[in-house]
């Protein structure tokens, strides 16, 4: 990054300060806790409970047979057709899910489902669990605002309200649905959690006014909101990467010591950096993919900036990745037998191969297969077409990039003999050679990934979503990322125009707080001119004494680039909608916004800019909505791609804008503060739209919520 | 303790309370429970109009397909009894395509508007000139099942 920064250290004076137990609070203060309340309630206000991506009945029977006590299922709650489902795999005549982890971590909301649903119907348990937030929400607002008994009046009065105008519009959600629900409670838990991490991170660097604004900013100004209540794999990453680089950020430096039960006094840091390591093994029981590339990048970036790597540190880590694994390796060995093949690489089922789903969806074994089936000739297999408008299949074909590189994983368990054979063939061998091969496609991909969507007309089967151009690019989903590049190019101007490669006063250490010295790129580009053998054996020293916030910075890049590469031969794709498969980056790139130069300067002098262009641009947005939509008639696909238009143009106002000001062309920080604020209220307009509009595919939690949508005219 | 504790104290009793209160124990009582779509009515129609013609034309935005254009229906009841349903199916046999939008006809309804959304199609699935479009309007009850409109439409693809 071509930005400088000056961020201050004074939270890491503050941690010295003593070894409270204090320290391991999750929220950290009052306001942590209300920015937790307030995504939480804003992501459940627009929740529809129902199936949008075909392959979540998969892992939705799963933790109902989870429950019960046994991997495999042998009874089928949920299913759209009789027979297969995409996501249901077929081993020795057993079937299970594509994924555990994702069942487990719900089970206990599905467990307290279980119990609220034997004494209240479930519609209303929904209805009074989001009023009952609402009204936790407002009285923690007044806590921060030193208002509690007006807040915790009005909001207790408002919940009530809107809990009273609930029961008399809610419509049924059969009991029966507690697997669904769960699974989406841990979604909607993820964003919420999401947020409250990237609070804490970035007010631990910039204060907490910054920290608020980065974690409103990941539910209002990204497309979390709408992933938070389709329970896939997606949420669960973005929450992952951003309690990460909390972790991350807090655990550079030595710290002070804890006492942890069974080990006495361990360096807190040492603490959360394997804790870190056991989250993001955690995550290839998700995905196995994903988890390991996680876990690898993370690895990366903490070995070269620990401030300890002694052996104790080393073992603590190894303690640390070992245990996060084991559910995934035990969870492999117990379906497959092969402790790194997930249900996922094993062969989907298809109706016939040895299992049978009978009436009411009891499973029984059937007739044995006559030979294997080769998924291979038939990625595409069990993307049922849809009646709904965008629940467009999900087949482990297309979906998982493992499943994608290497189709040919048929067979039975294989002994530790075939297992290199079997890894050469398919997974992780086979996709990296194909993101070789495939690299002088990049062009294409990249740009109609990251920057402009329209009509792909390669790659992207529209058929099984009704032939809808609704698969939206990063930036047309996310212009807030148009601050990042102007960030950049802002900066660079800034030193052409100056002639100046190193700042002045760079010379700060780590110590007093001062970010630049030996670790800035400024300092670095210098030396690397002038020795560049040197500067090349100094740079591990250099990025391990860099500042924390820098450092950070670079694991929030690494996440980036490691998704970027992992996805890059499947993007882009369809059903991706906001390019979900990349969504796990977002809390890295709303990190990397908030820690621009530009963008503080804007939060700190200007923030009645930011709220007034947000309130303004969502204001108009919604006039301008209500008259062009009935005149224009848009279809769906119309629809999305005129947002998309909207947001690609104010992402690429949002980049101009933040240039000027970087290079300080533009010395008032009241225009980039607008812009900023528009670009969220875009993208606000594009997901409530999305989930209250475009894509409607279940029962609204809320129905207060629907109404007053429809009374409002949103539908237009 | 004070005025606000209270209050909210006061709220999610209340909140709890009926929650118990309508759930299984405790009768079980459907209040509240929406009431089925369909019944045994039935309606009288006195007129059907579309309010435009179904037709090809380009997507906009970059949509880069040709979407079949499909009019609202507008139903003019002489008279409705019991709940009822109007079902609007539009298809084109040659695409294979095949879609019906309904709405619910209450007691009493004097006039109703039943649409659905436009269909896309890849330009190159579109290989004739002109196309068959069959429009139909039903008055659906567990009762009843009455067309009460038809019509075949021919609409040209060149524009599109």
């Amino acid at each position: 990054m071509a930005e400088s920064d000056g961020e201050t250290a004074e939270p890491v004076a503050a941690e010295r300060a003593g070894s409270t137990p204090r320290n391991w609070s999750v929220f950290g203060d009052s306001l942590g806790v209300a920015v937790f309340l307030c995504a939480l309630a804003l992501a459940g206000s627009t929740w529809q409970v129902g199936f949008f991506i075909t392959d979540t009945y998969a892992v939705a029977n799963g933790l109902v047979n989870v429950a019960e006590g046994h991997l495999t299922i042998d009874r089928i709650e949920y299913s759209l057709t009789l027979g297969s489902q995409p996501g249901l795999h077929a081993v020795d005549g057993h079937l299970y899910a594509r994924n555990y982890g994702q069942a487990v971590f719900a089970l206990p909301a599905y467990y307290g489902l279980a119990v609220l649903t034997a004494v209240a119907r479930l519609e209303l348990v929904l209805a009074a669990g989001w009023s009952l937030l609402v009204v936790a929400a407002c009285r923690q607002v007044g806590v921060v605002l030193d208002r509690r008994p007006t807040f915790g009046t009005a909001g207790s009065l408002f919940g009530l309200g809107l809990f009273g105008a609930s029961v008399a519009l809610a419509a049924p959600v059969e009991a029966e649905l507690a697997g669904l629900v769960a699974l989406q409670v841990l979604s909607l838990l993820a964003v919420a959690v999401t947020a409250l991490a990237l609070y804490r991170l970035c007010a631990r660097f910039h204060g907490r006014r910054v920290g608020v604004v980065a974690g409103a900013g990941a539910v209002l100004a990204t497309p979390l909101w709408f992933w938070a209540a389709v329970p896939k794999r997606h949420t669960l990453g973005a929450a992952v990467v951003a309690v990460l680089l909390y972790w991350f950020a807090a655990s550079r430096g030595a710290g002070p010591r804890v006492t942890v039960p069974f080990l006495g006094a361990v360096r807190k840091a040492v603490v959360l950096r394997s804790l870190a390591y056991v989250l993001a093994g955690l995550v290839a029981w998700v995905h196995a993919f994903e988890g390991v590339v996680l876990l690898g990048t993370f690895a990366l970036a903490d070995l070269a900036t620990a401030s300890t790597t002694s052996r104790r540190a080393l073992v603590a880590v190894a303690v640390g990745a070992s245990v996060g694994l084991t559910p995934f390796v035990a969870t492999n060995v117990f379906v497959s037998g092969n402790p790194v093949e997930p249900p996922r690489l094993t062969e989907s089922y298809q109706p016939g191969n040895g299992v049978e789903i009978g009436p009411g969806g009891a499973v029984q074994p059937g007739e044995p297969a006559g030979g294997d089936t080769d998924q291979s000739g038939d990625p595409d297999g069990g993307n049922g077409s849809q009646s709904g408008e965008s629940t467009g299949g999900d087949s482990g074909g297309t979906d998982s990039p493992v499943a994608g590189g290497g189709g040919s994983t048929t067979g039975g368990p294989s002994a530790v003999g075939a297992l290199a054979e079997r890894v050469r063939s398919s997974s992780a061998f086979g996709y990296a050679s194909r993101i070789v091969t495939e690299a002088s496609e990049a062009p294409f991909r990249l740009y109609h990934t990251y920057v402009r969507s329209g009509r792909i007309a390669k790659d992207v089967r529209y058929d099984v979503n009704d032939e809808e151009t609704i698969e939206l690019s990063l930036a047309e989903s996310l212009p807030l990322a148009g601050a990042l590049a102007g960030a950049f190019v802002g900066g660079l101007t800034l030193r052409l125009r100056t002639g100046q490669w190193s700042r002045p006063g760079a010379s700060g250490t780590r110590s007093d707080g001062g970010a630049g010295g030996d670790g800035s790129t400024d300092g670095l580009l210098d030396t690397v001119r002038r020795h560049p053998v040197g500067a090349v054996r100094r740079l591990p020293g250099r990025v391990r004494r860099a500042h924390p916030a820098r450092q950070t910075d670079g694991l929030a890049l690494a996440v980036f680039a490691a998704y970027a590469t992992l996805y890059y031969p499947l993007l882009p794709l369809h059903t991706q909608l906001t390019v979900r498969y990349v969504l796990p980056v977002v809390p890295a790139l709303v990190y990397l916004v908030a820690r621009r130069r530009t963008v503080r300067r804007c939060v700190a002098t200007t923030p009645r800019s930011l709220v007034a262009g947000y309130v303004l641009a969502l204001v108009a947005g919604v006039a301008a909505v209500a008259v062009a939509f009935p005149a224009l008639d848009p279809a769906v696909g119309e629809a999305m791609q005129l947002h998309a238009l909207v947001d690609l143009a104010v992402c690429g106002a949002l980049a101009g804008v933040v240039t000027a000001t970087r290079a300080g062309l533009v010395d008032d920080t009241r225009l980039a503060a607008g812009a900023l604020g528009v670009a969220g209220a875009v993208t606000t307009l594009l997901v409530v739209r999305m989930q209250l509009v475009y894509f409607e595919y279940g029962t609204y939690a809320v129905p207060v919520v629907r109404r007053v949508a429809d009374v409002f005219a949103v539908a237009a | 303790m004070d005025a606000s504790r209270i209050v909210t104290l006061l709220s999610v009793a209340v909140v709890l309370g009926t929650l118990v209160v309508t759930g299984p124990l405790v009768g079980g009582t459907d209040a509240g429970r929406a009431s089925p779509e369909l019944g045994e009515g039935t309606a009288t129609v006195e007129s059907v109009q579309l309010t435009g013609s179904p037709s090809f034309s380009p997507g906009r935005f970059g949509t880069g397909v040709v979407y079949l254009r499909i009019p609202d229906a507008a139903v003019e009841f002489a008279s409705a009894s019991g709940r009822s349903r109007l079902v609007y199916r539009v298809a084109v046999p040659a695409l294979g395509f095949d879609r019906v939008g309904t709405a619910s006809v209450d007691p009493g309804t004097t006039h109703r508007g039943v649409g659905m959304s436009d269909r896309a199609f890849a330009p190159d699935t579109l290989d004739r000139d002109r196309y068959r479009v069959n429009v139909t309007v039903r008055v659906q009850s567990f009762a009843v099942d009455r067309t009460v409109f038809h019509r075949n439409v021919t609409v040209e693809a060149g524009d599109g």
